[in-house]
């Protein structure tokens, strides 16, 4: 009887380390008073999937339509297309999940964001070198080429130059050789163009492998998302779910961090201001770029309707709506206040400098929020690539 | 008094110089062993020496230690492969001295290496690691008694386990009387965050965002670590004791990402086993214990009691500051305050320029990583010790009075973000130390957060 006794916690032992092993197949439905918290969660990586899906659709109809304008001739309709393209893609910067992020740091990354946008690793010097060196005759011989001179930060420079300068400094062979100087004016011209055409078709090609990851389906990665246990990208609900949010915090960093604070001088500027250091050096639409990262932003806390489930129903689910309308309405006075700008980002650090403080202000009062209580009462952590130990 | 001091002591060493049966020592060091090389292999595996020791530009030091330095790349996956080399030797008893002496060194240097990486666990590891390198566990069951019969005993003296077993009595009542606050057992917190996003563990995942479970749990938990040593210092308690702590801690497991803690206190716990225990399981030979005739030294009791009353006392130097030491952190290390805070800060350094009037902003993320950053954000220790290396790096570049104060914000168990650090101090003119730090804004007093799953 002793021995039987005393070899209890052994078998209790082996029991439970085979339970820990048990992955999360196990599915709740509602309970009594309405959706469960579990339920309410898969909800909102549902509908998340599908706004994600959206957006990716929406990026290709408009990346498709990019492309047949690079194959024309009008550089006005080309531009616009361009606008079009990159008011879609800034909406996608904060939904960036799985198959977009980076490879090895993101669960389930493929890098197919920075092969659309690499910015802020743009280089419109490697651009330029990529110009002289003629390696975007063939699409593969492009698409093997660093990822800053493709994608639509290329694009955009290519689009929006106005000079047939380059963009290196006099010691890099392109000039120290003449290779750069050796070129006609409407030679410069007619490669670019044709270096956009070749990029158009890339875009095009990775926006609808990306689309495809999203697209409903069992081998699909969006499959994955919302049912974490039918694959090995994401080890629960919360792991899926933490993944979302992982992408909410480009506004945090990108936004408020890259995209405000230098050019207004709060950071990494000793000047007053430093214009040359904002996103969108030469389409200028720095400041319209922001808004989309915000609707990008709110489309996915909100949900994609009224009733659609969003962080906003997760909050609200444990009694957090105060906290959940603080963050909503920063971003509410964010976007006013863009709205209220007259002007591109450079013109108003020129003309009034405190504009583009206050908006930076307003995102540091968000991701205070965002960074402490959102994360906390939500039990998500901050962005990071691996899972540690804790005690 | 004098004399009556010295009965006593001569009692306490007669007392523990008695033999005990070295067996469940001997089962101890093996898993021990096995524990430590498994960790060393689990970190190569998972590239955690890139991610912790490689990567990073910045390494938070310890107060005393900060002569401890990171050591190039290949050196320090040679450092994790000495450790699972080690841990392998120590479990097999082959050169255990050698092996349980370079596996404290190295672990030690490892876990002095950045204050961010500090997790309890790992200094207990620590603990027993140092406390082995004086305890003569391969005299059985190892391949040194096999190679050296002369090494040959299967008793120790019982300051052998009892010292063990006051370091892991420690453990458990200081981390039980942690959780002897308000946010633990009224508001249930931080249990009522972390349980409400675990919803989908299996079988008990529905009831887990109840607020009621949470406080439950809650209470559970503090009776269980103040009160399980005593259950499983008692004979006919015991293996109960120990069934509910196996399924304590293997439920910590599937909530929390803990690592190797529970299975290193489901070993710690056998300390508290009759020390001839292993026998049962290894056809019930008689133990030879009562054969032996060991001699303790005064000294080494001495340096026992020493070691005690430091374990002892250590966790209690938080009483000794103003704050909430889980707000301000001032004692926080050390005393095993184990998984009893959530807390997410925002820190944004201000750094001021006099020479030419400018202030700048500086983010933590430019030198630290995610890891990082994570940790050192409520930490306000951390966040002076950054702020020292930024203004100094100012100072590099020449602005000589550089000024630099922080913003830093802290959500502690749900409650609304609230100031951590008074903004106006420069932080360039205070240093850490063991006073209490009046740079640190007094815990708000608001009630946690409370969950309520609608």
């Amino acid at each position: 009887m002793r021995r039987i006794i005393d070899t209890i916690p052994y078998v209790l032992l082996v029991a439970f380390a085979a339970a820990g092993c048990e992955k999360d197949a196990a599915t709740q439905g509602p309970t009594e008073t309405g959706p469960g918290t579990l339920e309410l969660r898969k909800n909102v990586l549902v509908e998340s999937a599908s706004t994600i899906e959206a957006t990716y659709v929406e990026a290709e109809t408009s990346f498709v339509a990019l492309n047949e304008a690079l194959q024309g001739d009008d550089p006005d309709e080309m531009r616009a297309a361009f606008s079009n393209s990159m008011d879609v893609w800034q909406r996608a910067e904060s939904m960036i999940v799985g198959p977009a992020g980076m490879a090895g740091q993101a669960a389930g990354g493929k890098d197919f964001r920075d092969q659309i946008y690499s910015w802020p690793l743009s280089n419109a010097c490697a651009v330029d070198q990529e110009t002289v060196a003629k390696n975007y005759e063939t699409a593969e011989l492009l698409r093997s080429q660093p990822v800053n001179r493709r994608g639509l930060d290329a694009l955009e420079y290519l689009l929006f130059v106005d000079n047939a300068e380059n963009q290196c400094d006099p010691n890099l062979s392109i000039n120290r050789m003449g290779d750069w100087a050796a070129l006609s004016e409407a030679e410069i011209a007619e490669r670019r163009i044709d270096y956009a055409r070749q990029l158009g078709g890339l875009l095009v090609e990775d926006i609808r492998a990306l689309r495809a990851e999203w697209a409903a389906g069992e081998d699909t990665f969006r499959a994955e998302f919302v049912d974490p246990a039918s694959g090995d990208t994401y080890d629960s609900t919360r792991a899926s779910l933490n993944a979302l949010s992982d992408a909410l915090f480009y506004l945090e960093k990108e936004v408020k961090d890259m995209k405000l604070a230098p050019p207004a001088g709060i950071s990494d500027c000793l000047d007053e201001v430093c214009p040359d250091k904002r996103e969108s050096l030469w389409a200028d639409r720095s400041l319209a770029n922001i808004r989309k990262n915000i609707e990008g932003f709110l489309v996915i806390y909100r949900g994609d309707g009224e009733d659609a489930p969003g962080f906003d129903d997760l909050l609200a689910s444990v009694d957090q709506a105060e906290l959940d309308q603080s963050i909503q309405s920063k971003l509410e006075e964010a976007l006013a206040l863009i709205d209220s700008i007259d002007g591109s980002m450079a013109a108003t650090l020129a003309s009034n400098p405190d504009k583009i403080t206050n908006l930076h202000g307003l995102l540091k009062e968000f991701a205070l929020l965002l960074k402490t209580e959102f994360v906390t009462v939500l039990d998500l952590d901050l962005p990071k690539r691996a899972e540690g130990d804790n005690d | 008094m004098v004399g009556s001091l010295r009965r006593h002591f001569d009692a306490l060493v007669e007392r523990e110089s008695r033999p005990v049966d070295l067996a469940s020592l001997a089962v101890f060091r093996v898993l021990f062993g096995a524990m430590g090389a498994f960790g060393a292999i689990r970190f190569l595996a998972n590239d955690w020496v890139d991610r912790f020791f490689v990567q990073p530009d910045y390494y938070f030091k310890f107060w005393g230690f900060e002569w401890v330095r990171v050591a190039p790349e290949w050196a320090m996956y040679g450092v994790f492969v000495a450790l699972a080399i080690f841990g392998v030797m120590v479990s097999l008893g082959l050169f255990y001295r050698v092996a349980i002496v370079g596996f404290f060194v190295l672990f030690t240097y490892v876990e002095l290496l950045d204050v961010s990486n500090y997790l309890n666990h790992y200094y207990l590891v620590s603990l027993l690691a140092f406390l082995m390198c004086f305890m003569p566990l391969n005299r059985m069951w190892s391949i040194d008694a096999k190679i050296w019969p002369n090494l040959r005993r299967e008793a120790v003296p019982r300051l052998t386990i009892d010292i063990l077993r006051v370091q892991v009595a420690c453990v458990y009542f200081y981390a039980g009387l942690a959780k002897l606050t308000s946010d633990w057992l009224i508001g249930a917190q931080p249990l009522n965050i972390w349980l409400t996003s675990r919803v989908d563990t299996p079988l008990i995942g529905p009831m887990l965002d109840e607020w009621w479970v949470a406080l439950a749990m809650s209470w559970a938990g503090f009776l269980f670590d103040t009160t399980i040593v005593v259950w499983l210092s008692i004979k006919k308690t015991r293996p109960w004791a120990y069934a509910v702590l196996v399924v304590f801690h293997l439920l910590t497991n599937v909530f929390f990402a803990i690592g190797l803690f529970p299975i290193i206190m489901i070993v710690s716990a056998t300390v508290f086993f009759e020390p001839e225990w292993p026998r049962r399981f290894s056809g019930g030979r008689r133990s030879l214990a009562a054969g032996f005739r060991p001699r303790v030294s005064r000294g080494v009791i001495v340096a026992a009691m020493a070691f005690a009353l430091i374990q002892i006392t250590l966790p209690l130097r938080h009483f000794a500051y103003p704050t909430n030491v889980l707000w301000s952190e001032e004692g926080m290390r050390f005393s095993w305050k184990v998984m009893v805070r959530e807390k997410n800060g925002f820190v944004t350094y201000q750094v001021h320029l006099p020479e030419i009037d400018k202030t700048l902003e500086v983010i933590p993320a430019r030198y630290l990583s995610a890891d990082q950053e994570r940790e050192f954000s409520g930490q306000p220790d951390l966040i002076l010790q950054l702020g020292h290396h930024i203004g100094d790096e100012w100072r590099d570049r020449g602005y000589d009075d550089v000024e630099v104060r922080v913003d830093a914000w802290a959500s502690w168990n749900g409650r609304k973000a609230a100031r951590l650090i008074d903004p106006d101090v420069d932080l360039m003119k205070v240093n850490d130390g063991l006073l209490p730090a009046h740079w640190i804004v007094p815990a708000p007093e608001t009630a946690p957060a409370r969950l309520v799953s609608r």
